[in-house]
């Protein structure tokens, strides 16, 4: 199912959808791109979820179904990949609840809850808006449901990012195609077997007698980027970021027992996180076979994980990481404006 | 929940984090519905504070009294000939002897700063924390592997 797409021939359907049905920046696209966001929380529905996702040693595919009760309840209960047969995820406002059966356990994580507010769907909206254009098809279909299908095209870049495939009449998104920065597909979601009906509240019971654990977290961390920062007990930073990146959540980290600060910015649709230690220390990327950069006269080091890719390097203060499904040049840009 | 009683040792193992992830998460979770074992562990836990206050008292420097006498004692110490011989070398031995210390350890000091040696950590721990941080966002909710279950997880 997971093909690889040309950048020109992304680039082609940009050119056929940006003259089709309504302007690419009309009111009534940005319009529908709210509608599109809020769906969830007015629509319940139920259906199969296929994602694939390009990783390091091949593709990896996931089978799960999904119920959803409007605004904010969501279970999958997952069929493949093997290791997580019968394996399922519960998900309210900002709690998930990841219930291992294998092992009779819940993990229970918590976000902040401002994450999940409606302001921060705004947040992403304006995002999406400052850093993408949109050309709209208004003609498609998928699964035998009437679609409008959008590419998303990064204004900084000027390269299609990702292809959306919506329900015409609920404005769920049935169908979303990414791509890396040289135009390859990395990445498919698709919404099978759809049916919009009231969802019952019984699949979101948790099951009786597991053992709930809670994964562990530097006490009185927050999701707050500045309180992260503030927080780190080292003198971190939250560097301005170029191309729309803005600061989106933090979290103090435990890596190997390295106090880490891990920063997540986005553009809307993209993400990367920065890290950033004291200690002297880098990820070993000599199994990734790495790049030597130069970010502002420093030596780098580059390397890709599968779709992820990560670019390290410091400046004798601070350790820097910084991990996203970004390419190369960019990651590059984005690390000179932090370390000039 | 596990209705087992954690033994004394284990309770012990338990609160300096030194037991297997599934062991503490079962501890963790029979500790907070059984207040018998929390009395125990609320018990471990102050007399572990009482230890450590006592070993920081410890450190303490010692009594400005005991320090002068000690320096007393070493004054009026009587000194042999050959200390006394030794110490009028000293100085002819002492002055190459320093400048041959601080020639080794300025160049090993400067071998070792060649390039920046800095601990390495696996990378698939900087993008499991990458897919941790994103899936926790409203932005991306479809990770194809369940992060929480995919990850070994210890209790708080």
């Amino acid at each position: 199912m997971l093909r690889r797409a040309s950048l020109a021939s992304l680039t082609l359907l940009a050119c056929s959808l940006t003259p089709a049905g309504a302007g690419s920046r009309s009111d009534a696209d940005l319009r529908l791109l709210s509608q599109v966001l809020a769906a969830p929380a007015t629509v319940s529905y139920s259906g199969v979820v296929e994602t694939v996702r390009v990783e390091s040693f091949g593709t990896v595919r996931s089978v799960y179904r999904i119920e959803h009760r409007a605004p904010d309840l969501t279970r999958r209960t997952y069929s493949s990949p093997p290791r997580f047969l019968g394996d399922s995820e519960i998900v309210k406002e900002n709690l998930k609840f990841s219930i291992d059966a294998k092992n009779h356990r819940i993990i229970v994580t918590r976000s902040d809850p401002t994450l999940m507010a409606g302001s921060a769907l705004r947040e992403r909206e304006a995002l999406i808006r400052a850093n993408y254009r949109a050309a709209w098809r208004r003609n498609g279909t998928f699964g035998g449901r009437p679609t409008i299908d959008a590419l998303l095209i990064n204004k900084h870049t000027n390269r299609p990012t990702m292809l959306v495939r919506v329900d015409r009449e609920t404005k769920i998104v049935l169908d979303k195609q990414e791509f890396a920065a040289g135009g390859a597909m990395i990445g498919e979601t698709r919404l099978d077997h759809v049916r919009y009906a009231p969802v019952p509240p019984t699949p979101f019971d948790l099951p009786k007698g597991y053992t709930v654990v809670q994964p562990q977290r530097v006490n009185g961390s927050s999701n707050d980027p500045y309180r992260v920062v503030r927080n780190a007990g080292f003198a971190a930073r939250e560097p301005a970021l170029p191309d729309g990146f803005s600061p989106l959540a933090g979290d103090l980290v435990e890596l190997r027992g390295i106090r880490t600060v891990a920063l997540l910015y986005s553009d809307g649709i993209r993400t990367v996180s920065l890290f950033e230690t004291a200690t002297a220390v880098t990820p070993d990327m000599a199994p990734l076979h790495p790049d030597a950069l130069n970010v502002g006269g420093r030596a780098a080091q580059y390397a890709e994980d599968g779709a992820v890719a990560l670019l390290t390097w410091n400046d004798r203060t601070l350790y820097y990481t910084l991990v996203g499904e970004l390419g190369k040049a960019e990651l590059q840009h984005i690390a000179t404006t932090i370390t000039p | 929940m596990n209705q087992t009683h954690p033994t004394p040792d284990e309770l012990v193992d338990y609160l300096h984090g030194e037991l297997p992830a599934p062991r503490s998460a079962a501890i963790a979770a029979h500790v907070a519905g059984c207040p018998e074992c929390a009395d125990a562990r609320d018990a471990e836990v102050s007399v572990t504070q009482l230890l450590r206050a006592h070993a920081r008292a410890q450190e303490r420097e010692l009594p400005s009294r005991v320090v002068s006498g000690i320096w007393e004692k070493l004054r009026s110490r009587r000194t042999s000939v050959w200390e006394r011989f030794s110490a009028a070398l000293r100085p002819a031995i002492a002055v190459p002897v320093g400048i041959a210390i601080a020639a080794f350890l300025f160049f090993s000091i400067k071998v070792a700063h060649g390039p920046a040696h800095a601990a390495t950590i696996d990378a698939r721990y900087y993008v499991e924390n990458h897919a941790t941080l994103d899936a926790a966002t409203p932005l991306s909710e479809d990770d194809p592997i369940p992060q929480a279950l995919a990850s070994d997880v210890t209790t708080r």
